[in-house]
């Protein structure tokens, strides 16, 4: 993978390709079917995104975070939501040194490379605003110190849309700091024959090596955020965006940070598919996973799909 | 379904005028009105079918709007659609209009008003169009579900009854949640009653509506709210409930209804209580509805818009003007009157251009000073004589004053249609009046800017659009041809069945002078200039055969036309039109008949008969005549082109005859007037045809065996024994004298040529004679004497006519053209059963009883086709100068657009094209595009897609031949596919 580092960028578009399909892979060996929601996984890491699953419990959310920590080979840690999680909880605190004479910032579990929030909403407000600093910028300050985290740096929550009594519904300004927003769905029979009988599932956790290093994909990062996009695909993008704002179901529309979202995660998809450059269907792949979640619906949330369906049906994709 | 609903407003107006034309054709007989009415029939059913056409071809995709909703309060709809033309859509929901739009292409948001209270599964869309013309407005119910709309009423000023519970189980409920109390549990829209300090600013300036933290509550106040299901007003008892409901949320306490004192019901949070309140109960009211019948008998719909566009307003003005000129032309005004007329039309049209209120008087003002003054002029001109000319002349000057008129009020779409309606009628009735070869041009000239003026006050509405690419304007183009073809196909099948008309119909028998110039003598010959015809000496003939080339020289030319006629002499006539007539069929149009022969000399019957005043003349039996047995009158129009003297020319024999001066009528069959007709005067005639056949001829036998008056068997001393014998020969073995007739004819046939030039007899010699067995060389009156003298010899009765015969026919204007040289001699025999029988060789007229009224259909794609014969080189020229002019348009065309979209652009025009032929739709992307392909195919989609979208997004891409010509064998490949699976 040293193609990466050097100036060749079609050798290392090919490489990243080659770490984008690496990481897709290690987690098809964990997570039977779902291919779709997998890209969309691999896309929000190349993305530097952060990841929000939304479903039932049981159907693999831990399981993705996990595999996508073995995958590259970073560390791990997880924090389960519970009502009285307080934000030093999660961030870290300070702490008395062995000496006695002062404090010391001992970093939370949020100091991880994949870290997985498991419940995020059954967490109480504070909590969750803790969050919005380290998402956004990539630090937590305590005493006025900011502490970076690890990078690369990927937090990938869960919530259970199904069972909401006693939870707290998260803040837009929470859920719009999340890159990307999928919910996993059933698995097939087959594939649940798979998972029973352990050829998937978390008893092949163990045996997902690490093809892909952390530099590997600290270097994809760099090379997703560098992807070409023409102003056609831009105006495409913010035609859609201001769609979801016209659309009479949607209370609040996407913001500009959903846009630069959809546009990141289509630049991950650009390269995924070995392309230079963003093609205005690389957008129309991502709009549904970066926007649907930010918007506020009148009404019920499930509609929110079908509405980005419906402003991508209503804008015309640019072409030659 | 699909239904009409009703005219646009002005429609009604165009029908009239239709129905009014009809009456101008039934009232004139003339054959340009039928073709505009059958283009009529044909066209506006046609234009009334468009909209039809036009709802077929949309289709709605979804329908979408808010899921909570108070009764009257603003609401917005999202509809996708696919639309072409201009398309009102009204959406009911129930049978209560919740918003009205125009559809667009794509999306249409549409703001409307929230239905009455209650839930809504599916929304009725309402489809309209008027289609291209804008005549017929046309409706399609379309029944789209939607995810369910709740729409609860306004909370009323009053709450309903509320029972507070402190003590949670008093009212029947568990311990409420107590956790996180007080803490911030999201967002929520700003209601009545909440706390400044609790607004959320930053999401408030986001969505633009005031936004507030909401705070967990401690829950366990509890609100019992109590309805009673018997109530009058179910709505007001809904509006209550849902203020005390809402009330009860916002002081965040739990809430609950007890309906008619039952058990409490609880309502989670405002959703449900909002739910709730819109299906509580049923509705009390219905909303009125129109009865059935008015709902049908509604004649006009209202349109989106009805203002008119500046260039619409223009054309409309120039369809006004177009007739006015055609119509004013014929009846002798000049080109400063029809510039004052073209003046004030345009007047009209600029002063409507000022569309600010203010400007209404003065407009008005304006254009009833116009009219007055147009009409005052008109009338100040036309030099009224006569009751007869001013009835001719006012009903112009008031169309013109109407015209003008209606020009300045013509400022929205109705007025416009009444206004292109008055212009219809206008073509209509100069339609009827004109008889020139112009008409057929002045027709299509107006006829055209009448449609052009119609199409382009409805094009307003229509929207311009690029999707859908070549494919769909292909097809527009060549259903438009399609159309254009079937509607001229129509028109003349109907022309086809139409019989020519038989005539104008007796109230309006069009007959006036142009100046009154009498002649002085009684009855006696006058030549145009009122000069007396004495004719006879070949002195004067020669003299005035110099004078033939002027427009006015060739009737009084005519040695036919004076009180004797030298057979010997015709003179050189010219190619002027002398006559036009209108009549059903053509006829030998009589002039003069002559039965004293001196051999050389024709003389007419000297006795002046009787003299009657007119106007309508009352024609009594001349000599010989017999009363007609033919059913119904002929009716002809004789319209003078030229000076013509005071004959009044007649066919078959005349029962009546409009002319506004007096008429001697001869015992010989010939009219004279009391003045000379100048050109431009018309008088009609009504006649009796005989309806001889050959089969009734033969019936009547031997006439020689008959006996006859002695006049009309006088021979001239000079007629010669092998004249007689001739005769003799020739009615040997003939069973009938129409036989003889035939073989006289025939043999005249075959031993005689017909030559204008032919040398005059020696002085002295018997003409027949001469003419007979030695020139043998002669024209119309050399062979119709001829015919006479051999009949006569035989003891039938005869005599010679003179007058003219049609030589071709006008298709459009319906009228028959005799030209100076269409002056003519033919024989006419008495027979008892028909009276005078005109036979004549040369000219190809048939028997009365014989001849067939063509069709108006028939009579054009006859003269289609002669022209299109005659013209062939010309025809050739055009169609291939057109063919040129078309393929470099296309040419042209392509390389504009090689220029403008580059190679790579064309190929991304195919490429879409193809998919769109495939059932894409034009919107999406092109690896979308890409996946409508085969399976077989896949590979070169994927291929031409991603290459597209690198030569257009990508920063790295090279444009290199190969790769070009690889996506191209692509496309055609796709392009092969896309047609075969199609």
């Amino acid at each position: 993978m040293t193609a990466l580092l050097t100036s060749d960028r079609p050798l290392a578009l090919a490489d990243a390709q080659r770490v984008a399909a690496g990481i897709a892979d290690s987690i098809s060996g964990l997570i039977a079917g779902r291919r779709q929601q997998i890209e969309i996984a691999t896309a929000t890491v190349l993305a530097g995104g952060h990841l929000l699953i939304e479903d039932i419990p049981g159907v693999g959310k831990t399981l993705l975070a996990q595999g996508i920590a073995a995958a590259v080979g970073g560390s791990f840690s997880r924090i389960q939501g519970t009502a009285d999680l307080l934000p030093s909880d999660v961030i870290g605190s300070m702490a008395p040194n062995a000496d006695g004479l002062g404090l010391h910032f001992r970093p939370g579990p949020l100091f991880a490379n994949v870290v997985l929030f498991d419940e995020l909403n059954r967490a109480n407000a504070r909590a969750q605003s803790a969050l919005l600093e380290v998402l956004e910028e990539g630090h937590v300050t305590v005493d006025g110190v900011a502490h970076p985290v690890p990078s690369p740096f990927l937090l990938v929550a869960t919530q259970n849309p199904v069972e909401m009594a006693g939870t707290y519904p998260l803040a837009e300004g929470v859920t719009d700091r999340f890159m990307a927003a999928l919910s996993l769905g059933r698995a097939t029979p087959d594939e649940e024959v798979d998972v029973l009988t352990g050829r998937r599932g978390r008893t092949r956790l163990a045996d997902v090596s690490a093809d892909v290093s952390l530099a590997d994909v600290a270097t994809g990062q760099r090379l997703v955020s560098t992807t070409h996009l023409a102003d056609p695909v831009a105006r495409y993008a913010v035609d859609i965006l201001q769609a979801t704002r016209d659309h009479p179901r949607v209370r609040l529309g996407a913001s500009t940070r959903a846009g630069v979202a959809m546009i990141a995660l289509a630049r991950a998809f650009a390269m995924m598919d070995g392309r230079d450059h963003v093609a205005p269907h690389d957008v129309a792949r991502s709009a549904n996973s970066a926007i649907a979640h930010r918007l506020v619906v009148s009404g019920d949330r499930s509609l929110a799909a079908e509405i980005v369906a419906d402003c991508l049906r209503a804008v015309a994709a640019p072409r030659r | 379904m699909t239904r009409p609903i009703g005219l646009a407003p002005g429609a009604t107006a165009l029908v009239a005028a239709w129905a009014a034309s009809l009456s101008i054709a039934l009232l004139t007989g003339a054959t340009a009105v039928v073709i505009l009415l059958a283009l009529g029939a044909v066209t506006m059913p046609a234009a009334m079918m468009t909209g039809w056409m036009v709802l077929r071809s949309v289709s709605i995709g979804s329908v979408a709007t808010d899921v909570e909703a108070t009764a009257g309060d603003p609401l917005a709809w999202r509809i996708t659609s696919t639309s072409q033309q201009p398309i009102r859509l009204q959406l009911l929901c129930g049978d209560e209009t919740v918003a009205e739009s125009r559809l667009a292409t794509g999306s249409t948001v549409a703001v409307g008003t929230a239905p009455r209270r209650g839930a809504y599964d599916e929304v009725t869309a309402q489809l309209s169009s008027a289609g291209w013309l804008g005549l017929v407005w046309w409706r399609r119910t379309i029944v789209v579900p939607i995810a369910t709309l709740w729409v609860a009423p306004r909370p009323g000023d009053d709450g309903a009854p509320i029972e507070q519970h402190r003590d949670l189980a008093s009212a029947g409920f568990g311990p409420g949640s107590r956790a996180g109390r007080d803490d911030v549990d999201g967002v929520r829209v700003w209601r009545d009653g909440d706390e400044v300090s609790a607004v959320h600013w930053p999401s408030s300036l986001r969505s633009g509506e005031l936004v507030i933290r909401q705070r967990l509550r401690d829950r366990d106040d509890t609100w019992v709210v109590a309805a009673t299901l018997a109530t009058d007003d179910a709505d007001d008892q809904a509006a209550r409930l849902r203020r005390s409901l809402e009330r009860g949320i916002d002081a965040g306490a739990r809430v609950a209804v007890s309906v008619d004192g039952g058990d409490p019901h609880e309502l989670l949070g405002s959703a449900a209580v909002h739910r709730w309140c819109a299906t509580f109960a049923g509705r009390t009211d219905a909303a009125p509805s129109t009865p059935w019948w008015r709902r049908v008998l509604r004649l006009t719909v209202a349109e989106p818009t009805s203002a008119l566009t500046t260039s619409g307003r223009w054309l409309v003005a120039a369809a006004g003007a177009a007739p006015l000129v055609m119509l004013l032309q014929p009846l002798g005004y000049e080109t400063g009157h029809v510039a004052v007329v073209l003046a004030a039309t345009a007047a009209g049209a600029a002063t409507t251009s000022l569309t600010r209120d203010r400007w209404r008087s003065i407009r008005q003002l304006a254009g009833a000073v116009t009219a007055t003054g147009v009409g005052a002029l008109l009338i100040d001109l036309s030099s009224v004589t006569s009751v007869v000319t001013s009835l001719r002349f006012l009903l112009p000057q008031l169309l013109v004053a109407l015209v003008v008129l209606q020009g300045f009020e013509c400022v929205d779409r109705r007025a416009a249609r009444v206004s292109l309606a008055c212009s219809s009628m206008l073509i209509a009735y100069s339609a009827g009046v004109r008889v020139d070869e112009q008409l057929a041009i002045w027709l299509l000239i107006s006829a055209s800017v009448l449609g052009a003026g119609l199409l382009t006050i409805t094009r307003a509405d229509r929207q311009e659009h690029d999707v859908g690419a070549a494919r769909s304007r292909r097809r527009v183009v060549t259903g438009r041809t399609a159309g254009a073809i079937g509607s001229a196909l129509a028109v003349l099948v109907i022309l086809a069945v139409i019989p020519i008309p038989r005539g104008p119909a007796q109230l309006t028998l069009p007959s006036w002078l142009e100046e009154r110039r009498p002649t002085g003598n009684d009855g006696a010959l006058a030549a145009p200039d009122g000069s007396p015809l004495l004719g006879g000496s070949s002195d004067a003939i020669t003299s005035r055969t110099g004078s033939t080339s002027d427009s006015d020289g060739g009737a009084g030319s005519y040695p036919g036309f004076s009180p004797t006629m030298d057979t010997s002499l015709r003179g050189d006539l010219g190619d002027t039109v002398v006559l036009r007539v209108r009549s059903p069929y053509p006829d030998f149009w009589r002039g003069q008949t002559f039965s004293e022969f001196d051999g050389r000399t024709w003389y007419v019957d000297p006795d002046i008969g009787s003299r009657s005043e007119g106007p309508e003349h009352s024609i009594g039996l001349s000599t010989g005549d017999v009363r007609g047995m033919a059913a119904a009158d002929f009716i002809q129009t004789f319209y003078a082109e030229v000076d013509l003297p005071n004959l009044v020319f007649a066919a078959g024999r005349p029962t009546r005859v409009l002319l506004d001066a007096p008429i001697w009528q001869r015992p010989d069959g010939a009219l004279r007037a009391d003045v000379v007709l100048p050109a431009g005067s018309a008088y009609t005639v009504i006649s009796q045809r005989s309806g001889a056949t050959a089969a009734s001829l033969r019936a009547d036998g031997d006439l020689a065996a008959l006996g006859s008056p002695p006049e009309f068997v006088q021979l001239a001393a000079s007629t010669t024994t092998r004249t007689r014998n001739l005769a003799a020969e020739l009615a040997a073995g003939s069973p009938s004298t129409y036989d003889t007739i035939l073989s006289v004819q025939q043999w005249l046939g075959e031993h005689v040529e017909y030559d204008l030039d032919a040398s005059v007899p020696p002085v002295g010699v018997d003409a027949v004679d001469d003419f007979l067995f030695e020139s043998r060389r002669g024209f119309c009156e050399q062979i119709a004497t001829s015919t006479a003298i051999l009949l006569r010899s035989l003891g039938i009765p005869a005599r010679v006519a003179t007058g003219y015969v049609p030589s071709d026919r006008d298709e459009i204007a319906g009228v028959w053209i005799s030209r100076a040289s269409d002056a003519h001699a033919w024989v006419e025999v008495r027979f008892p059963s028909a009276g005078w029988v005109a036979f004549d060789p040369t000219a190809s007229v048939p028997l009365a009883g014989e001849a067939d009224r063509s069709t108006i259909g028939g009579d054009l794609i006859q003269a289609v086709t002669r022209l299109a014969g005659d013209h062939i080189t010309l025809l050739l020229a055009a169609v291939a100068g057109l063919g040129i002019a078309l393929s470099a348009r296309r040419f042209g065309r392509a390389w504009w657009r090689r220029r403008q979209r580059g190679r790579w652009g064309l190929l991304q025009d195919r490429f879409v094209a193809a998919a769109v032929r495939r059932g894409a739709a034009s919107t999406i992307s092109n690896a979308d595009m890409a996946a409508v392909f085969d399976r077989l195919v896949a590979a070169d989609a994927e291929r031409v897609a991603t290459t597209l979208d690198a030569s257009a997004f990508s920063s790295t891409w090279v444009d290199d031949d190969a790769g070009y010509a690889a996506v191209a064998a692509s496309v055609r490949i796709l392009e092969r596919s896309a047609t075969v699976t199609e």
